[in-house]
């Protein structure tokens, strides 16, 4: 019984989206289009933070040693700062290696390299290079280095240099997090708006024939089942439509945008938020199909 | 199995479809409900299937207030009754076929009786050549039959027939009748309404005539007189 009935309304949900061709075209369309804004967002979103991450990645704190200490000691200082939780990772670099890069980074310019000879030997100091996982954690290392019994050895330490530029990323890192946050749940909202209104014209079309159905005898399960499966089918619809136009856009441009945004691919992001993408766009395409369909019914009923 | 006790309906601002109307008909009864247009008939048979509400007074049936019915239990009780509509209110949207197999979808029927019983009910009303056409494509005349048979197909314990033999020929006219007299005969109450002064006079069953309004007469053998 509850298995026929629920096949009868099944097939009822699909006889409507035939009969009803424009309006289900109509809204399909209407959902594809939203919901294609939103994973926009999604990929937009994660673009912007892994650029913000190879960012940060790029960016140090170098803590200069004074020339006459010893390697053993500034091996002591890198134990220490590995032992800070704030701290992704320390880089020792000796006074040669630091010549080293230099020389090969200003080896086209024959002033400075002479300048270099000029000095007769290695004017570099001893360094470590530390990063940290988020870039107001720098400010605490430094205070850490500063008021350790290290902090003899320490010629300098180059952070306030780099600090306006890692607050200044700090603010973008939390604005883009929160304003994507913000964006998303306002385009959400507008999304779940259009898709109820868009069941509800196509429903009000039926409100005549919803009525009937109730004089002659249609409880609630059979009212409401087929216009809420009808709406779970054209939301499913328009979610495959929306991930094989995502698929589709994403290989043919994906090579273009990775080769100007640090190996950023799109494609590759979407499938690695496959179910993620996925899930969502189900809760908002089918969930919302539902329950503005089952709203809409009971609207015709009272 | 139906009581009208002292109803009252008035349609917004003043309009009195229906005053102090009170009757009762029993399960297997034919009873025809006659009046001019606009005494109340179809006011009275909407009260009864809980399409419209009271202004005052309760409509029993089976011992149950219409109008205190939940949404499901008014459905269950609008499952057990068959009504021919004034304006046939058929589903635009599907083909005489479903509109018919809807009510027996609704009860319940197995897909075997469906098919078995939509095309009977279909040559018993002389469709059958027009099951596969949407309500558009119908002429007035198909309409009311369509609508008897849709009424008919579950064969209900009451049987409500809103002039249905309003837009027939005489010769369909007759065939309605029969065949509500055929149904009433297989145990199914019916109230008819209309206003056929022929229909009523060769029927010769009870007959209850509304006027402004008003029952004014409710006679056993009753005849038209208005």
């Amino acid at each position: 019984m509850a298995l026929t009935s629920f096949k009868r309304i099944f097939r009822q949900s699909l006889l409507n989206i035939r009969r009803q061709e424009s309006v289900s075209v109509a809204a399909i369309l209407i959902l594809v289009i939203t919901l294609t804004l939103i994973a926009l967002l999604f990929v937009l979103r994660g673009l912007t933070l892994q650029t913000i991450h190879s960012l940060q990645d790029q960016i140090d704190v170098s803590v200069y040693f004074k020339e006459d200490v010893a390697e053993e000691n500034i091996f002591a200082t890198q134990d220490e700062l590995k032992k800070l939780s704030e701290v992704k990772e320390v880089k020792y670099v000796s006074p040669d290696e630091a010549l080293e890069q230099f020389r090969e980074k200003y080896k086209e310019d024959p002033a400075v390299m002479e300048s270099l000879d000029e000095v007769g030997k290695n004017p570099l100091l001893a360094a470590l290079n530390v990063k940290v996982w988020e870039p107001p954690q720098y400010e605490s290392v430094v205070n850490f280095l500063k008021a350790s019994s290290f902090s003899d050895f320490i010629e300098s330490i180059d952070y306030s240099q780099n600090k306006a530029v890692i607050e200044r990323l700090f603010q973008i890192t939390s604005g883009v997090t929160r304003w994507g946050l913000g964006v998303s749940l306002a385009l959400g909202l507008m999304a779940a708006l259009l898709i109820f209104n868009t069941v509800r014209i196509a429903i009000s079309g039926t409100r005549q024939e919803i009525k009937v159905m109730h004089l002659v005898g249609a409880d609630r399960r059979f009212l409401m089942g087929p216009f809420m499966v009808q709406g779970a089918i054209i939301g499913f619809i328009a979610v495959v439509i929306t991930l094989l136009f995502l698929a589709i856009i994403s290989l043919a441009i994906g090579s273009r945008i990775s080769a100007f945004t640090a190996g950023f691919h799109p494609f590759k992001y979407l499938l690695s938020n496959f179910w993620m993408i996925f899930g969502a766009q189900l809760l908002v395409g089918v969930g919302i199909g539902v329950v503005s369909s089952w709203l809409a019914v009971r609207k015709y009923l009272r | 199995m139906i009581s009208f006790r002292d109803v009252t309906k008035i349609y917004p601002p003043e309009t009195q479809a229906l005053k102090d109307v009170s009757f009762e008909v029993q399960k297997g009864e034919f009873v025809s409900v006659v009046g001019r247009s606009g005494a109340g008939k179809t006011t009275l048979l909407k009260l009864l299937i809980g399409a419209e509400k009271p202004t005052a007074g309760q409509i029993f049936f089976d011992n149950q207030d219409v109008h205190r019915l939940s949404l499901d239990q008014l459905a269950g009780a609008r499952r057990r009754i068959g009504m021919v509509f004034q304006d046939y209110k058929l589903l635009p949207s599907r083909t005489l076929y479903e509109n018919i197999a809807y009510i027996l979808e609704v009860i319940g029927a197995s897909d075997e009786e469906i098919a078995e019983e939509v095309p009977q009910v279909l040559e018993l009303v002389g469709l059958e050549q027009r099951a596969n056409h949407f309500p558009r494509q119908l002429s007035g005349g198909e309409h009311q039959r369509a609508a008897v048979a849709r009424a008919i197909i579950h064969r209900p314990e009451l049987l409500l027939a809103d002039e249905p033999t309003g837009n027939l020929d005489p010769y369909h006219t007759k065939d309605v009748v029969h065949l509500l007299q055929k149904i009433n005969e297989m145990g199914t109450a019916v109230i008819l309404a209309t206003h056929n002064r022929e229909t009523i006079n060769s029927l010769k069953r009870r007959v209850i005539t509304l006027e402004e309004g008003k029952l004014i007469r409710d006679e056993q053998k009753g005849k038209f007189i208005l």
